[in-house]
């Protein structure tokens, strides 16, 4: 039987985390994620990498933890960050005590922030509402979430951890109080198989409790929806956040080309087939006018839903989503529920995923009697890229190709830069939108990938593809193509992965009330519906 | 939101504007109008780096903007663009004086004969294509002491309008400016010459936008007093006529009074062709014309083209006796101003010629007729047949009885 130390279930930020603090320790370890990573809320998120600010007032102990943790990031993963700076502007419509008590919060908590003017605030962002008050800066940032995971887990990879996608555990053995193997099944392949292990690690987030539920544990877990809207370009250039007690749609991230705007709150059943109503979306958008009102006249591209995992212990109360505290838990189940060697991580933020893994592998380093410290606020994620090779990426590619393979491949760009060189009609810019080679979707398709794709939505998570306007509709096929002529996918898994590719692509812009977006989804519709007979194997 | 935000916002990415542009189909590398407009746009955006020579190469025919199904101003955002294109030192100098027409042609007609002598020599056209960048296989056009004639004041009863010459007009073609005048009065208009220097868009096209602005502002300033009192402007100049119709507004539309006046200048424009064309319909047209036995080509400029107002002056050539004419329908010529005049550009300009000269060839006219200035240089260098503005073949049509 195949055997490793540690299993972690859940291939979110925190797993993935986990993954490379213990992989930093030596300690032998494999990610099991049911679909691929950053699935849950990880890859639902903003991407807004919280400077503090927003918890400040209401919760200093996690605004704390996320100033130190934002600045650990923004050094351990450059690459992930867009170090955008953020506003906390003052509008008319909200309460005014709130702002000086913001404002000493930070100066508590140690978050760098300085007062700007009206003027100052509209000169750095030209489409704040000209009746704002003034603002004041923070350090926020966008944090690309998918680049993060897969980061951590390629890291992880390469000094001899696993990470299997599709894999979902479907049984966690226990003999005599002690935790011995886990039970998985591909839900691509059908194939089961078991991993002996001295440990597992619940990292389900929303599937917490689910997965506490095969070791006979309880993890209360609340799951609280949360929807976002994405917008076509970049409406403002930092992230701005409304000053006052956290509410709905009051946080505006530039996040790559695009911007999101979120989010609602509302408690949901699980973490599964979440989608948004149209008064949820109408709210959304109406709240996001009053916080850039060129937001009536902007093309939302998109909207999603994710859910909070929030660790709801029965000592919480009846209190609702937003109250419940971003904090996060670690259960030793050994010493609450007389399960040895399994433990649950939940809660939490983002933002935290690598203080959550770095609490949770020192607990299991003191299980195993491994004797070394963490060390991932040091180690960078990443190596840094060889600018001979970078220069020559900006000689065989077009400026924004280059700097956008660059940032996202990093050493990896070497592979995109040789193969070009081998055969440049590799060079061809396959999505658009995005500006992504062909060269890098082999790339991502092929063997050397640390992080093996499975589905072209795999792909759009490791390089955006599909992510842009046209929402796949001109790429999708060519991805399609790419993975047919390079023997990844037999003709029929080609087209069946393209039908699915589409499929949740048309899902989520099906939400999109009005504006050019459903021109574009109608586009798509007509294109494939008529060509590709979508229609009749399926209803899109 | 700004105009340029909603028209990015706009783009399906159907590339439809990507089939009808000249570029495209000349030059197989081109990256074409929808990814050096609305996408290279959205990446700029996110603050990637987005410059690229080929910004350069767009013609600004505004084929893409017609084609396209969205209201994408693809056109303008690629002019956006090449404002924002850094150039070597030499090619900027040059394009300094491409995009200032007005000064440039007010300085060599202080001693056009001169300026002419000079410019034919061959030393110094090599020269000039050394260090300027400027192709040496191409002939300035001549330049003339700007001698428009006086205008003519309104009277009562008869039609009268705001004539706008424009520099081709002004200072290498005095003549054609004053046959302009005269066909209107043969059709019982009077005219004024408007004083307004270059109306912008040669500095639009190579990428001077605060020259093109300055220059759309100068104009509107000109013009706005003679429009808002109900007068008529009319240009023969299809370039021009496209930046009064589309141009101000396209780069002061974000800037409220100014674009109300830049709204109102373009509403009251009207082509010549146009004009007279409106003038026939009320059976206003003065049609005695003399027979002819003219065999005749028509190219339609793009700047034509793209003010949507039809093929006027063909309709009017025919309206003479006995003068064949025919349609060429091939595409742009290639030339886009001082485009063709480009060192680097010239191999570009001539390979998107080549479809109207081989149907030049094939119609094999006596002359090619157009109303755009840089076409017939380009016509006539391309295909070595005479070319000629429609103005002036219809004002010769007239018979001596003509004249009341």
């Amino acid at each position: 039987m195949e055997s490793t130390q540690v299993i972690i279930v859940g291939g979110g930020a925190t797993g993935a985390g986990i993954l490379w603090d213990l992989s930093l320790r030596g300690i032998p370890a494999v990610l099991l994620e049911k679909k691929d990573l950053a699935n849950g809320a990880t890859g639902r998120c903003h991407g807004l990498l919280h400077s503090g600010g927003r918890y400040v007032v209401k919760d200093p102990e996690a605004a704390r933890e996320c100033a130190v943790e934002s600045a650990i990031i923004k050094k351990i993963a450059p690459h992930c960050v867009h170090d955008t700076g953020g506003l906390f502007v003052r509008y008319p419509q909200d309460d005014p005590t709130f702002f000086d008590r913001w404002e000493s919060a930070c100066r508590g908590a140690g978050i760098a922030s300085e007062e700007v003017s009206a003027d100052d605030a509209l000169g750095l962002e030209p489409n704040l509402p000209k009746n704002i008050l003034g603002a004041y800066t923070c350090p926020d940032a966008h944090v690309d979430v998918f680049q993060l995971t897969r980061s951590n887990i390629a890291a992880a990879v390469a000094r001899g951890a696993g990470f299997r996608a599709y894999c979902e555990v479907t049984a966690i053995n226990i003999e005599d109080g002690r935790v011995r193997s886990v039970d998985y099944r591909d839900s691509r392949t059908g194939e089961e198989g078991r991993i002996a292990c001295e440990v597992v690690i619940n990292a389900g987030g929303g599937w917490a409790q689910k997965v506490a539920a095969m070791a006979g544990v309880d993890v209360p877990v609340r799951c609280d929806k949360g929807s976002l809207l994405v917008l076509n370009h970049n409406l403002v250039t930092r992230v701005v956040n409304r000053c006052r007690m956290p509410g709905d749609a009051d946080i505006l991230v530039p996040a790559g080309p695009v911007c999101i705007l979120g989010t609602s709150s509302m408690t949901v059943p699980g973490p599964e087939g979440l989608t948004a109503a149209a008064e949820e979306v109408q709210h959304l958008l109406d709240l996001g006018i009053e916080l850039i009102p060129t937001m009536a006249e902007a093309r939302v591209l998109r909207i999603f839903s994710g859910a909070r995992p929030l660790y709801t212990p029965k000592n919480a109360g009846g209190a609702g989503g937003r109250e419940i505290s971003r904090g996060y838990a670690l259960l030793d189940h050994a010493a609450l529920d007389q399960v040895e060697g399994f433990v649950s991580i939940v809660g939490g933020k983002m933002t935290t995923y690598r203080l959550m893994a770095e609490v949770t592998c020192d607990l299991i380093a003191s299980k195993l009697g491994v004797d070394r410290s963490c060390e991932t606020s040091e180690e960078p994620l990443r190596l840094p890229v060889d600018p001979r090779i970078a220069v020559k990426a900006r000689q065989i590619l077009p400026a924004q190709a280059a700097a956008i393979a660059e940032r996202r491949l990093g050493p990896d760009l070497v592979h995109i830069v040789n193969a070009i060189d081998e055969r440049p009609e590799l060079a061809e810019i396959i999505c658009e939108c995005e500006q992504v080679t062909r060269a890098e979707v082999e790339f991502v398709l092929g063997d050397q990938a640390s992080v093996p794709v499975h589905t072209i939505s795999d792909i759009g998570r490791r390089t955006r593809l599909g992510f842009g306007p046209c929402q796949g509709t001109f790429c999708g096929y060519k991805a399609m193509l790419s993975g047919y002529r390079s023997r990844r996918w037999s003709a029929a898994q080609a087209s069946d992965e393209f039908e699915r590719f589409l499929d949740e692509r048309w899902k989520g812009q099906s939400f999109v009330p009005q504006g050019k977006q459903v021109e574009q989804l109608y586009l798509s519709h007509d294109l494939f519906g008529v060509t590709y007979n979508f229609h009749d194997r399926k209803e899109g | 939101m700004r105009r340029n935000d909603i028209s990015l916002d706009n783009c399906l990415k159907c590339s439809d504007c990507v089939t009808v542009c000249p570029v495209v189909t000349a030059h197989p590398a081109y990256p074409g109008p929808k990814h050096l407009g609305p996408e290279l746009e959205r990446l700029r955006r996110e603050g990637l780096p987005c410059d690229t020579e080929w910004v350069e190469y767009c013609l600004g025919c505004h084929r893409c903007d017609l084609a396209c199904p969205n209201q994408v101003d693809v056109s303008g955002l690629i002019a956006a663009a090449k404002a924002r294109h850094q150039k070597p030192f030499l090619r900027k100098m040059r394009d300094f004086w491409f995009a200032r027409p007005g000064l440039l042609g007010s300085l060599l007609t202080i001693a056009p004969r001169l300026t002419n002598l000079l410019l034919g020599l061959k030393p110094v056209r090599l020269l000039m294509s050394r260090f300027l960048k400027i192709s040496a296989k191409r002939r300035f056009p001549a330049y003339v002491a700007p001698d428009l004639g006086p205008s003519q004041a309104a009277e009562a009863g008869a039609a009268s309008v705001l004539f706008f010459p424009g520099c081709a007009i002004r200072y290498n073609q005095p003549d054609l400016g004053r046959k302009v005048v005269q066909l209107l009065q043969r059709n019982g208009v009077r005219t004024t010459i408007a004083t307004s220097g270059c109306c912008g868009l040669p500095a639009l096209a190579n990428g001077d936008e605060a020259e093109a602005k300055l220059r759309a502002r100068a104009g509107i300033e000109s013009l706005i007093e003679a429009v808002s009192s109900g007068t008529r402007i009319v240009t023969a100049c299809t370039s021009c006529g496209h930046m009064l119709k589309t141009g101000f507004a396209d780069l002061l539309g974000d800037e409220g009074e100014l674009a109300e006046k830049s709204r109102k200048i373009a509403e009251s424009t009207f082509d010549l062709g146009e004009f007279l064309m409106g003038r026939a319909d009320q059976g206003l047209l003065n049609e005695a014309f003399q027979p002819s036995s003219l065999r005749l080509a028509y190219h339609a400029p793009c700047h034509q083209t793209s003010q949507g107002i039809g093929r006027p002056w063909f309709h009017l050539l025919r309206r003479v006796p006995g003068l064949r004419i025919e349609d060429l329908d091939a595409g742009c010529c290639g030339m886009s101003g001082t485009f063709g005049f480009k060192e680097e550009k010239y191999p570009v300009s001539m390979a998107v010629g080549q479809r109207l000269f081989e149907g030049i060839r094939d119609a094999d006219p006596q002359m090619v007729v157009t109303e755009c200035a840089t076409c017939r240089m380009q016509i006539e260098h391309g295909s070595r047949v005479k070319a000629i503005h429609p103005a002036e073949l219809l004002l010769a049509a007239y018979s001596e009885q003509g004249q009341s």
